[in-house]
């Protein structure tokens, strides 16, 4: 079974702040754990809409978060566990494999609204999304290749991207604020 | 997602789709697109109802217009809302879109003031929609005599082409400005340098 999350690291004279947050519930942290199956897409958003409902999310900034977290599930789903697909055999997107993905939410009121921190955790083979360069998305169509979208998308919609490997397992961690 | 299609004439069908384009339901989009006859030349998709869509929905795209370019077929993309099209402007997609469709002007009367939200890429084809705009309100000024102050808010505007520009500092008159009937407002850095280029950083509020 996975951790849930990334491991916190804090000082001991920070845990009692963190531990203040909670019960003041100006912090909320809640994960779950799913098949990285692209059939399994429905219940994510489920969960973090329950999530962005629960911090009074507005809506366009709700469709952003869903949007980035529907790209980043469904590139795992594709690629952590071997499941490679290029050239013709990407539109088979139905053949996705199996691996568990770990994803917790945690918003965070701060002094001027909300920060929303998601984090994606794997096991799967090492992917750093920002290794991988943007497509030139000024290309007439005809020339565009029609990978690569959804990271742009990631990055265009959220604040902040950030990449770790450790121990064998992927950490992408996304934050947007309100 | 549900998708509608009607068939105008032989060679024109227009497809609306409503509801989300994503993962799950862009395979049933693509099928729907194979369905179609080859011997159209217009596919007309309708996206007012659409509220959603993600990058597998924007490759369905993609794929169905390079097939239908290379068999001289026409795609014709419109009435995106505002979520699609700000999905469209960050991929790029925007260019998929006829000249018309990648600008919009929306009115809203606010007390004391009519605002006009410049939104999209603006290159001349879209200009007559706005000075019309303008006309209309100048009428309307006249028949009530009394001085509305028109906003231009141009906070999502994404493209400003130095033409469309020229086009639009003709349609506007000095005097309207002036006389602070007419004011722009929200220019990002690079709107903003536009309008300087044409010498109108008068009637830009609270400059950039």
């Amino acid at each position: 079974m996975t951790l849930p999350g990334r491991l916190i690291i804090m000082s001991a004279a920070g845990y009692p702040i963190f531990i203040k947050k909670l019960l003041e519930k100006e912090l909320i942290m809640n994960t779950i754990i799913l098949d990285a199956d692209i059939d399994k897409l429905g219940e994510l958003i489920e969960f973090i809409g329950d999530e962005l409902d629960d911090a009074g999310c507005p809506t366009p900034v709700r469709n952003k978060i869903e949007l980035a977290s529907e790209e980043l599930f469904v590139n795992i789903s594709l690629y952590a566990y071997g499941g490679v697909m290029s050239g013709a055999a990407e539109d088979d997107a139905e053949q996705g494999c199996r691996g568990e993905l770990t994803v917790r939410c945690e918003t965070e009121r701060t002094g001027s609204g909300t920060l929303l921190t998601l984090s994606f955790t794997d096991r799967g083979k090492p992917f750093n999304p920002l290794d991988h360069q943007d497509p030139d998305i000024t290309l007439p169509p005809e020339d565009r290749p029609a990978g690569g979208l959804g990271l742009l998308i990631v990055k265009r919609t959220m604040d902040t991207i950030e990449y770790n490997r450790i121990d064998g397992t992927n950490h992408l961690t996304v934050k947007k604020s309100w | 997602m549900t998708i509608h299609t009607k068939k105008f004439s032989r060679s024109s069908i227009e497809m609306f789709l409503s509801g989300r384009l994503d993962t799950a339901t862009a395979p049933q989009f693509e099928h729907k697109i194979k369905q179609l006859e080859d011997d159209m030349t217009e596919l007309i998709l309708d996206f007012s109802e659409l509220t959603y869509i993600s990058s597998m929905g924007l490759r369905v795209l993609l794929q169905t217009h390079k097939a239908m370019s290379s068999k001289k077929q026409k795609l014709v993309i419109r009435n995106l809302g505002e979520s699609i099209r700000e999905v469209f402007e960050m991929t790029g997609f925007i260019n998929l879109l006829l000249e018309e469709e990648r600008f919009v002007v929306i009115r809203k009367d606010e007390p004391d003031m009519i605002r006009l939200s410049l939104i999209g890429h603006l290159v001349p084809a879209g200009v007559p929609m706005l000075t019309k705009e303008l006309s209309l309100l100048r009428d309307a000024n006249m028949l009530k005599e009394v001085t509305l102050r028109v906003v231009l808010d141009v906070e999502k505007l994404t493209y400003l082409s130095p033409e469309s520009c020229h086009l639009l500092k003709e349609a506007i008159t000095e005097s309207d400005w002036k006389h602070r009937k007419l004011s722009i407002q929200n220019a990002s850095a690079e709107i903003y340098k536009v309008f300087c280029n044409e010498d109108m950083k008068d009637v830009l509020e609270a400059g950039y």
